[in-house]
């Protein structure tokens, strides 16, 4: 499905270099630029949350455009909106204002059965507490994801094995969670995200939970995916050194991207310290 | 801080710890209803007994002048003593119909000594008038009032006595006429009349049949017996009857005794399930919490806090739910001990709040909640700080690898892990299953366990009917007859088949006890009865060669077996008869014992065959003018047709039957409260699993399926558990019930058994609603990144 939204809007050079990003949201108009290459939009969006007499805005009218094949870090202080901007674009939230357009898509206005069908298609999660099926097998667990994507559209190119080889974990297929490393647990995880062949990866902290070591191999994983089939990746971390990898990294600060840094020159995950 | 998070926990769980508060309130109102309704009938019963001086004894002899009294009021140990005349006779009824009276004197000028009577409405007879007083039980069935006119019939004259007052009498409390029979109020009126005019009405006059006494505070019964007995010799004592061995007393016994069992038992049985539906809870609250109870730890809270914590959350349940709970019970046991005593025809009722029934219900619902708190709260005060933090809480326990069953089963499985995960689950997560399983089977017992005695009763009923009972019509006579009768039966119009039987009184004794009853004499070949031989020989020999048939009930109470010898008398005769037990049959109503025509002679010293009973094959058309027939014999006391007499059986469980509702109604409540506990924790306790694969796109509707799939395989394994265990309950419970009136087994019936399979499955699904629900709105992105 074409989304409205971008026939309307003008569609540009993207820029080189780094820049510095102007305060969205005061001027207006919105300052939104695509391309025929960004898959996801973020219009003026505002996300609230009400607990009992008080509001809290997470999102304060912000505006987003993130490319294909792009391999995006978010950074910012505690509190400053980071999970609530990663659960916008998953479509496990919805903004309260504004529009999320993802790969041609406005899930904004999208009810519960038509986000559980947007995740199962184009998303992939990786979450700091893993949440591996306890029960189920790494094989089993990578392969339940795979199931739902053959229910959807009955294609079965990628098996478990071949999914969970890629993250380096060939030899660990019949083991259970908790039989696990907690890296190998993660591994599993980013296996299982890849298994829908998503458009998106996204990872809320994925190496928040894990040492530096084993968060190296989970990025190594993470950076291969993007590398090798051209996956868009958004990682939100609380660890500066981390943004070395990424080819741009977005600062959020009070519910706006305060900041976006371009890496001419983004590294390689071993070649990074933290 | 820890009592800060004991209130969060409350509020957190508010359906699961209101769940648990309501298994505790049901478990104690049940304690409390029973119990209470218990001892409200025994103080009603006492208290009648008391006030209306019901007699210790009384002995009947066929005809004592009533001058003797004086003397027997003189004795040793008598404190009252009362002699009346006492007979029954017809009693007219409307189309033709006849019903039992009793015709009971009083004294002409006060109000008798004992077995005194209490005025529900009317006044006191006048002597000479033919008055008389109405049994309350009967004016209630038939509409009877004071100023209505009664006839009488005492062989071929009738007599009219007119009803001045309605009274209560400690003696017919339950309206049977003799030892066993069934209550029947439309067909058994009990008149009491001034002496003067009952002897009159009777032919005898200044004469006595009974003699009531009531004996000294402490003195020996049996020794008092002894003395009047003595005192009544010359006019041939028939027999002494205790207030126990008393027809209305001894059902009333039966019945306060089959209250103890029940007011005892089902509590219990209900205490158990919920101190265990508890234990599982907490259980399981304490494993959810792991994590916490290691922050606390690691923050500097002891071990004593920690157990302090959730001992405190037991003993809020305990406390809150007996509150509940003793409400709950204490308005039931008023409304059964109400109904109760009124059906019972108890005239006084007693309601108390039993000092011993607070502290039970109070005692014992601490002590389980305690029991049920104290082995998860130790638990969870031992977990080590690192451990409790770091071990995933739902980590599946096991070997590692994928269950044995489901490897076997693999090439069949459907391939779908919307079938996969359950299964995995089931045997994966074997704690939950495990607590799943009891959960739900003990939630089964109470219901099974009352239902089997709905079946068993109904079983008995069948029995009865296609077993057991096998005539049309029953005529009972008070005056034996002989085979020209028969034979003029035999000859109406609709008859198929005469069979007679004579019914002698008998004081059987064997070496353990003695005990007071009848014997049914019959031919060797006759079939109006069907046996059920458990030991011994076949009926037809067994009477043929001078044997006795003894019920189950009737062999257990004396102690015998096939093979002893028990020693008859009977009032015709004054040497006592040595029978041999020759065969014991399951019987499952009263203690009957049969014997032959033959060997009725040697009872009665009487040379010819007499009958006071006969059984009539009719055609079912027929039956009712045979009926009729029957009835304008002479000596008529009693004529059934069958189909009336399980009728009236079936009148005789209706208040059984409101009991065991009651209870069903409690066994279900509770199943219900425990499924819904079970599968709430159950669904709850995955939160964060099934917000995981929402997450990933699994879409609500084949999560429910996949929730609903894992708990009907743990309900499927559950319910024959259940079932079982509710069948052994219902057993334990027979085993103290059963008693000489009635001989229960439990049975269940194939539809019943739908029936609680249907309503089991039904009663999950609702559980699993609220909590499915609760998941299916939970915030996806809360619920993902929370580690529980
Ligand atoms: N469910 C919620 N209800 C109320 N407020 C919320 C909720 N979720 C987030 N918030 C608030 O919204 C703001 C942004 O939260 P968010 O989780 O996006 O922060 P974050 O940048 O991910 O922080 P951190 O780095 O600590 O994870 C915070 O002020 C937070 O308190
Ligand atoms: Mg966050």
């Amino acid at each position: 499905m074409q989304c409205g939204l971008l026939d309307e809007l003008e569609v540009c050079e993207h820029v080189q270099g780094t820049c510095v990003g102007e305060e969205p949201g005061g001027g207006g108009m919105p300052k939104v630029v695509t391309t025929e290459r960004s898959l996801v939009v973020l219009e003026d969006v505002v996300k609230t949350y009400r607990m009992g007499e008080t509001t809290v805005t997470a999102l304060n009218h912000t505006d987003l455009v993130l490319d294909r094949g792009e391999f995006v870090v978010i950074l910012g202080p505690s509190g400053s909106g980071k999970t609530t901007l990663l659960n916008l674009i998953g479509g496990i939230d919805s903004p309260s204002e504004g529009r999320v357009v993802v790969d041609g898509e406005d899930i904004s206005r999208y009810g519960q059965r038509e986000l559980t069908l947007f995740r199962r298609r184009k998303v992939g999660f990786v979450f700091q507490f893993f949440n591996l099926i306890p029960t189920l097998t790494a094989r089993e667990n990578v392969d339940f994801a795979l199931e739902l994507t053959r229910r959807h559209d009955g294609h079965g190119k990628l098996t478990a094995a071949d999914l969970l080889a890629k993250v380096g974990l060939a030899e660990r297929l019949d083991h259970f969670p908790y039989q696990l490393s907690g890296g190998e647990q993660q591994r599993v995880a980013v296996a299982r995200a890849l298994a829908k062949d998503p458009a998106l990866i996204l990872g809320d902290e994925p190496t928040g939970n894990l040492d530096f070591r084993t968060g190296k191999l989970v990025l190594e994983a993470l950076h291969e995916v993007h590398v090798a089939s051209g996956k868009t990746v958004v990682i939100v971390t609380h660890n500066q050194p981390l943004a070395a990898i990424a080819d741009r990294v977005l600062h959020l600060r009070e519910g706006r991207v305060s900041q976006i840094e371009v890496n001419a020159h983004p590294l390689e995950p071993e070649g990074i310290e933290w | 801080m820890l009592l800060l998070k004991t209130w969060r926990d409350l509020l957190a769980r508010k359906a699961q710890f209101a769940g648990l508060l309501l298994v505790v309130a049901l478990g104690v109102s049940t304690f409390v209803a029973f119990q209470t309704s218990y001892l409200d009938l025994k103080a009603s019963v006492e208290k009648a007994n008391a006030e209306l001086e019901f007699a210790d004894f009384s002995t009947a002899v066929m005809s004592a002048p009533m001058s003797e009294l004086d003397a027997i009021r003189r004795l040793r140990g008598v404190y009252a003593a009362e002699g009346r005349l006492v007979q029954d006779v017809s009693l007219d009824l409307t189309e033709g119909a006849k019903a039992k009276a009793r015709i009971v004197g009083i004294p002409d000028e006060r109000r008798p000594r004992v077995n005194d009577l209490l005025l529900e409405s009317g006044r006191w007879p006048v002597a000479g008038d033919d008055e008389a007083l109405l049994h309350v039980k009967f004016a209630q069935e038939t509409g009877a009032r004071p100023g209505d006119r009664l006839t009488l019939r005492m062989g071929r004259e009738r007599r009219e006595v007119r009803v001045v007052g309605i009274v209560a009498s400690p003696e017919y409390m339950y309206a049977v006429p003799e030892k066993g029979s069934m209550p029947s109020p439309r067909e058994f009126a009990v008149l009491f009349m001034r002496e003067h005019d009952a002897g009159q009405l009777l032919g005898k006059p200044g004469a006595m049949t009974d003699v009531s006494v009531v004996v000294d505070p402490g003195a020996n019964v049996g020794r008092v017996i002894d003395r009047v007995e003595h005192q009544l010799e010359p006019y041939h004592v028939v027999q002494s009857t205790r207030q126990a061995d008393q027809a209305s007393s001894f059902m009333l016994g039966e019945e306060i005794e089959q209250n103890r069992v029940m007011a005892l038992f089902l509590p219990a049985v209900i205490l158990a399930i919920s101190s265990s539906s508890l234990l599982i809870a907490l259980s399981r609250l304490v494993t959810s919490q792991r994590g916490e109870i290691g922050l606390a730890k690691a923050l500097g809270y002891t071990d004593a806090q920690v157990l302090g914590h959730y001992l405190l959350f037991s003993v809020v349940i305990a406390v809150l739910g007996s509150l509940l709970g003793f409400a709950l019970g204490d308005l039931i046991a008023r409304g059964v001990a109400g109904q109760y005593v009124s059906m019972l025809g108890v005239p006084f009722l007693e309601h108390h709040v039993y000092p011993e029934v607070v502290a039970g219900a109070v005692g014992v619902s601490a002590l389980a909640c305690l029991a049920a708190g104290i082995a998860p709260a130790w638990r969870s005060s031992r977990i080590p700080p690192a451990r409790a933090m770091h071990a995933d809480p739902s980590a599946a326990l096991g070997d590692g690898r994928v269950p044995l069953l489901e490897r076997a089963l693999s090439p069949v499985l459907p391939r779908s892990f919307t079938f996969r995960i359950p299964f995995r689950n089931v045997f994966r997560q074997k704690r939950r299953s495990f607590y799943t399983i009891v959960g739900i089977s003990f939630a089964l017992v109470l219901t099974v366990a009352t239902q089997s005695m709905f079946d068993a009763v109904d079983v008995l009923l069948t029995r009865l009917r296609d077993v057991t009972e096998r005539w049309d019509v029953q005529a009972v006579y008070d005056e034996p007859f002989g085979a020209d009768r028969l034979a003029e039966v035999r000859r109406w119009n609709g008859v198929r088949r005469v069979q007679g039987a004579l019914v002698v009184p008998a004081e059987i004794r064997s070496d353990r006890t003695t005990q007071q009853g009848a014997i049914t004499c019959m031919e060797p070949s006759a079939d109006f009865h069907g046996f059920e031989i458990a030991q011994g020989e076949q009926p037809r020999q067994a009477l043929k060669g001078g044997g006795i048939i003894l019920g189950n009930a009737a062999a257990d109470k004396l102690g015998v077996s096939v093979g002893d010898t028990v020693s008859v008398k009977t009032p015709y005769r004054e040497e006592r008869t040595r029978l041999g037990v020759a065969a014991i049959a399951n019987e499952t109503l009263g203690a009957p014992v049969f014997a032959s025509l033959a060997t009725a002679k040697d009872l009665t010293g009487s040379g010819e065959t007499r009958y006071n009973e006969m059984y009539v094959d009719a055609e079912p058309r027929q039956a009712r003018q045979i009926k009729e027939r029957l009835n304008d014999l002479k000596g008529a006391v009693s004529v059934v047709v069958k189909s009336e007499m399980i009728g009236r059986f079936m009148e005789m469980m209706e208040f059984t039957n409101f009991y065991q509702g009651l209870l069903l109604a409690f066994g279900f409540s509770m199943g219900f409260v425990v499924i819904y506990n079970t599968l709430t924790a159950n669904v709850l306790e995955r939160t964060r699993e099934i917000a995981t694969m929402r997450t990933i796109g699994e879409s609500s509707g084949r999560l429910a399926v996949m929730v609903t799939i894992e708990n009907l395989l743990l309900g499927i394994a559950a319910v024959p558990l259940g079932i079982w265990l509710g069948m052994r309950t219902a057993d334990a419970l027979y085993a103290q019930l059963s008693s000489e009136a009635f001989t229960l087994t439990a049975v269940i019936k194939p539809e019943s058994v739908a029936v609680i399979v249907g309503s089991v499955l039904l009663v999950m699904l609702v559980s699993e609603v609220p909590p499915i629900r609760r998941i299916f709105r939970l915030d996806l992105a809360e619920a993902t990144k929370v580690l529980e």
